[in-house]
């Protein structure tokens, strides 16, 4: 016989578990029959086909086990039993109402964390997928290779010829490529000038943007809306801003930026983007509009601007694989070769990520808005699964610890004739009960929750917007799980008494003896204290990042934002501003220190009399003479630019350490007066300045060259006297408005867009920190009730020792040691074991904290007093009181 | 009277028992049905069509002798009472009475043309 020559197993068993017993007997039989005379037929994969099917379609109301007459015919007091279990459930609960609460509160708790981590990560999951075509869209971007081939910046924007190209070179395998490209904050205002709103979240965008994007129109058609220049599609809270309840179709908008100015037709009214997004828009305008002002050819040429989110519609059944598989001969038809003569496919990449994973997988050197981190979602996975964990080790351990006052019910149960399986199902019934009215509570603790939780995570969930259906599953999920794990190890432990024994009174365990409660005690307070010594950490990261020396004066500095104007007669407004008794140095540059250093050009440097092609990035800034010196900045070799040499405009180079160390050059006196050319500027090295963090701390130091630019001042940099801030602010807010009219004056200090650099890492610190107290106190609560159950066991023992004149204190120590114990075995597993992950979390960090023992030492000791200040309520009453009481009856 | 309708379905289970005589079990009525209508029947659709003839009480049925191709399960055989060899003969009546009364050229296959 052949070794599959039999029915599918698993299905016989199906059939026999849902079959009535009536009918059992020849249904198996034809069933087999058929399915031998199949086996001859066509061979036997296709008879156990057939057998499944056959199984399967069993699944009739003629056919299927009757609930009711399994009941009746089984056993006839079965509904009894349950209403029975139910009751004694009830006396339970509402006779221990100590234990019970500490039982229920704490589960709530737990499924509090994690029905609103649930709603949080399904949210973050969620991103992007509400497009029809999700699946078929993808992002391109641009990674640079240095010649070692290392990545030296990866854009998740890249060059605007590229879309095009794309289109007309991979015909048949993308069907079809748009480009986004931020309008920059323009200021647009309506015909008459009535209204007027800077426009964050402007986009231009191809035409067939709405071919691959499904944003419902609610005015317009998404196929002409942005064929033509110079037109606009608004999103309805726009519409709304602008127009308020008129219609907004045929009306137009002017932008305004760039010194351009432009009258824009508005065709079509959109939804707002969904939240669950990965940008947002309020205005799109037809790329053609941008390209008009730029000029077609112009705009074909600029491989180097990389500013156009360019996303890919593949279509059905086609890989983005084999677009992967032609990008190396594209880029080399396209771009040619390096200046060394290596192909361009050598430094350059283009990458695809699919449009729903850029959310929580993108963290690239530029992206449209600030992404989520998978990371964080699991380790807000991790701790809401630690907190039930927890609540459920609290129940298994109140519920065996309470073992002794239900082992007589077990005892008199099993003499009159219980099943250990009917046993079994009663406990388990009692735990699902108890996890049922946790979980109302649970829901009720979200509902409270939920704003709070929102404005930190920046959410909207709300329960009502929620699916159901999803809802419902988390919650009885929730609950089964709860209620079958917690419930299940107290009912085969509880049933597994013997009657005799029980019945008789014998002692059913000594806690002298390492029981597996002890054990899940420790691993409770292992978890708790392994998330104190993390919030520790991250705190002192936080607090390291926040406070240590830059190697620059960050404080004290405004940055206001610049515009044509302001460039052509820098000098002139320099001049006035210095004036101000308010105000110390004024400066302008193309990036500021706490932003990201993205720009960088090619170059060649003297080294060793020769010139030599620079093979890695060096970042650039272009800035004006008193740059450096505002920043005050450590100059390591040579002199700061000069207002006095005309030179300095045009052929000097200041650069930092880590250039210098990257050209290889000896020391930083060696550089200075060096060849040096940079985008194609030609001059000297007359500077090195110390290395400082321009960028965040999560960025390594990279090597920078700051050149004398004019007109490239994106950004004015104030530094006001001490103290000074409102005047100055007052005084430019004044100044500003005239030299912007009609935008909305708005600053930021240095130092607080550094400190905005990490919040990230205090919002995982706040959660951590929220959470992890949640678990200190679930554990907390389920050893109160430990302790409490134990006096109340030992109450006797308590009142004879105190008889024969035992002091307050022994009997504290006596009890308070036993838990306290467990505490310490936690401290001592969780200190090397969050050790090992902290450390591993540090490495993430190229400027990481060193791990303080202070830590380690707070957050054990906290668990162990927090334990022992609960122990000792219950211990310290109970031996303080009168030992009469306790033993004068028995 | 509803109890005594039968369906297309039934009537031909029915037909089937009785062409199968000793040998009518389930396997050997779902091949039958199979063989000679030339649709595919589950053995659970059976199964339903069965028990409700017999709780109308047009079949009966008894368990037979184990085969060992059946893992030695006992087989149910089916025979037709006379109430249903009774409604069997009724449904025919009807049926021949209603094909009396239908012209000839009611019933001429044609095809339009045109």
């Amino acid at each position: 016989m052949v070794k599959n020559n039999t029915p599918p197993k698993l299905f016989e068993k199906l059939f026999e578990w849902f079959c009535a017993d009536e009918f059992f007997e020849e249904l198996q039989g034809d069933l087999e029959e058929a399915y031998y005379h199949n086996v001859e037929a066509h061979g036997s994969a296709v008879a156990r086909n057939i057998y499944r099917k056959e199984v399967l379609l069993m699944l009739r109301p003629s056919v299927i086990k009757k609930l009711k007459s399994q009941f009746r015919n089984s056993n006839s007091n079965n509904i009894d039993m349950i209403r029975n279990y139910l009751k004694i459930a009830v006396r339970n609960i509402l006779g221990q109402k100590l234990y019970s609460f500490i039982n229920i509160f704490g589960l709530a708790v737990g499924m509090a964390a994690t029905i609103l981590i649930s709603l949080y990560v399904q949210n973050e999951l969620s991103y992007d997928k509400y497009h029809e075509k999700a699946d078929r869209i993808y992002r391109v971007s641009r990674e640079w290779l240095n010649q070692d081939g290392e990545s030296s910046l990866h854009l998740g924007h890249i060059a605007p010829p590229f879309a095009p190209l794309i289109e007309n070179d991979f015909e048949g395998i993308v069907e079809q490529a748009v480009r986004l490209m931020s309008g920059y904050g323009p200021l647009m205002s309506t015909a008459d000038g009535e209204k007027q709103f800077e426009e964050d979240n402007f986009f231009f965008a191809d035409a067939d943007v709405f071919k691959v994007f499904s944003w419902k129109f609610i005015k317009g058609k998404p196929e002409t809306a942005l064929i033509e220049p110079n037109t606009l599609v608004l999103s309805e809270t726009a519409a709304k801003r602008y127009f308020g309840d008129e219609d907004p179709i045929d009306k137009s908008l002017t932008f305004n930026n760039f010194g351009i100015e432009i009258e824009m037709k508005i065709t079509g009214v959109i939804q707002d983007a969904p939240n669950n997004s990965h940008f947002h828009y309020n205005m799109i305008a037809s790329f053609l509009t941008y390209e008009n002002v730029v000029g077609k050819e112009q705009l074909m040429q600029q491989f180097g601007s990389n500013n156009f989110s360019t996303f890919l519609l593949f279509p059905e059944g086609v890989s983005p694989a084999e677009f992967e598989a032609g990008v190396p001969a594209f880029i080399d038809k396209h771009l040619g070769a390096n200046n060394d003569g290596n192909a361009a496919s050598t430094t350059n990449k283009l990458h695809l990520m699919p449009l729903t994973d850029i959310h929580l997988h993108s963290h690239l050197d530029s992206e449209i808005e600030a992404n989520g981190d998978i990371k964080y979602v699991y380790t807000y996975i991790i701790i809401a699964l630690f907190i039930l964990l927890i609540a459920c080790i609290n129940f298994m351990n109140l519920s065996t610890a309470r073992s002794m006052k239900r082992a007589k019910e077990v005892g008199v149960r099993k003499v009159m004739g219980a099943f250990r399986t009917s046993l079994i199902r009663q406990f388990i019934t009692e735990s699902v009960l108890l996890a049922t009215v946790s979980a109302i509570l649970a829901v009720g603790i979200v509902i409270v929750v939920m704003p709070w939780f929102n404005n930190f995570s920046g959410k909207q969930l709300s329960l009502t917007t929620v699916d159901p259906l999803f809802f419902t599953s988390l919650l009885l999920g929730v609950v089964l799980v709860v209620g079958l794990i917690a419930g299940s190890y107290p009912a085969f432990y509880l049933s597994n008494f013997t009657p005799v024994k029980v019945l008789k009174g014998a002692k059913l365990n000594s806690h002298k003896k390492v029981n597996l409660r002890s054990i899940l005690v420790v691993f409770q307070f292992f978890i708790s204290i392994c998330l104190i010594i993390g919030v520790g950490v991250i705190g002192d990261q936080i607090e390291y990042m926040k406070t240590k020396d830059l190697g620059f004066r960050k404080d004290n500095m405004i940055v206001l934002p610049s515009n044509q104007q302001i460039h052509d007669n820098f000098r002139m407004i320099k001049d006035r501003l210095m004036k101000q008794p308010s105000i110390e140095d004024v400066t302008f540059a193309s990036r500021v220190p706490s932003g990201r250093l993205l720009d960088s050009q090619g170059g060649q440097a003297e080294i060793g009399g020769e010139m030599v092609n620079i093979n890695f990035r060096i970042a650039d800034i272009h800035v004006d003479h008193d740059y450096l010196k505002t920043l005050d900045v450590k100059f390591l070799a040579g002199r700061n630019f000069d207002y006095n040499l005309a030179s300095d405009s045009s052929e000097a180079f200041v650069l930092n350490n880590a250039a210098i160390v990257g050209l290889g050059y000896t020391s930083s006196d060696d550089a200075v007066g060096k060849k040096f050319n940079y985008g194609g500027r030609n001059g000297f090295i007359i500077g090195v300045v110390d290395d400082f963090h321009f960028e965040s701390l999560h960025q390594s130091i990279a090597p920078m060259v700051f050149v004398i630019t004019q007109g490239r001042a994106r950004n004015v940099i104030v530094q006001f006297k001490e103290g000074m801030e409102s005047e100055a602010s007052d005084y430019l807010k004044g100044e500003w408005e005239t030299l912007r009219p009609g935008s909305t004056f708005d600053y930021y200090t240095i130092s607080e867009s550094f400190n905005d650099q990490y919040v990230a890492e205090e919002k995982l610190s706040e959660l951590v920190s929220y959470f992890s107290w949640l678990t200190i106190f679930v554990a907390v609560l389920g050893l109160f009730g430990l302790s409490s159950f134990s006096i109340e066991q030992n109450i006797k023992e308590i009142g004879i020792r105190k008889v024969l004149g035992a002091s307050v204190g022994s009997v504290m120590y006596l009890f308070t040691k036993r838990f306290a114990i467990l505490v310490i075995i936690g401290i001592i597993i969780a200190v090397p074991a969050s050790y090992y992950g902290m450390t591993e979390w540090l490495s993430g960090f190229p400027y990481a904290t060193s791990l303080k023992p202070m830590t380690f030492v707070v957050g054990g000791l906290s668990a162990l007093i927090f334990a022992i200040v609960t122990v000792s309520y219950e211990i310290i009453k109970a031996a303080i009181s009168n030992p009469v009481n306790s033993i004068r009856t028995e | 009277m509803k109890g005594t309708y039968l369906g297309e379905f039934q009537e031909v289970v029915l037909l089937s028992i009785l062409i199968l005589q000793d040998e009518s079990y389930g396997v050997r009525i779902q091949e039958e049905i199979q063989n000679e209508l030339n649709r595919t029947i589950s053995r659970g659709a059976l199964h339903t069509a069965l028990t409700r003839l017999e709780e109308k009480g047009f079949i009966k049925s008894e368990m037979g002798g184990a085969t060992e191709e059946r893992g030695g399960r006992r087989k149910r055989i089916f025979t037709v009472t006379n109430l249903g060899k009774e409604s069997l003969k009724e449904a025919r009546a009807v049926r021949e009475q209603l094909w009396t009364k239908v012209p000839d050229w009611a019933v001429n296959v044609s095809y339009a043309v045109w």
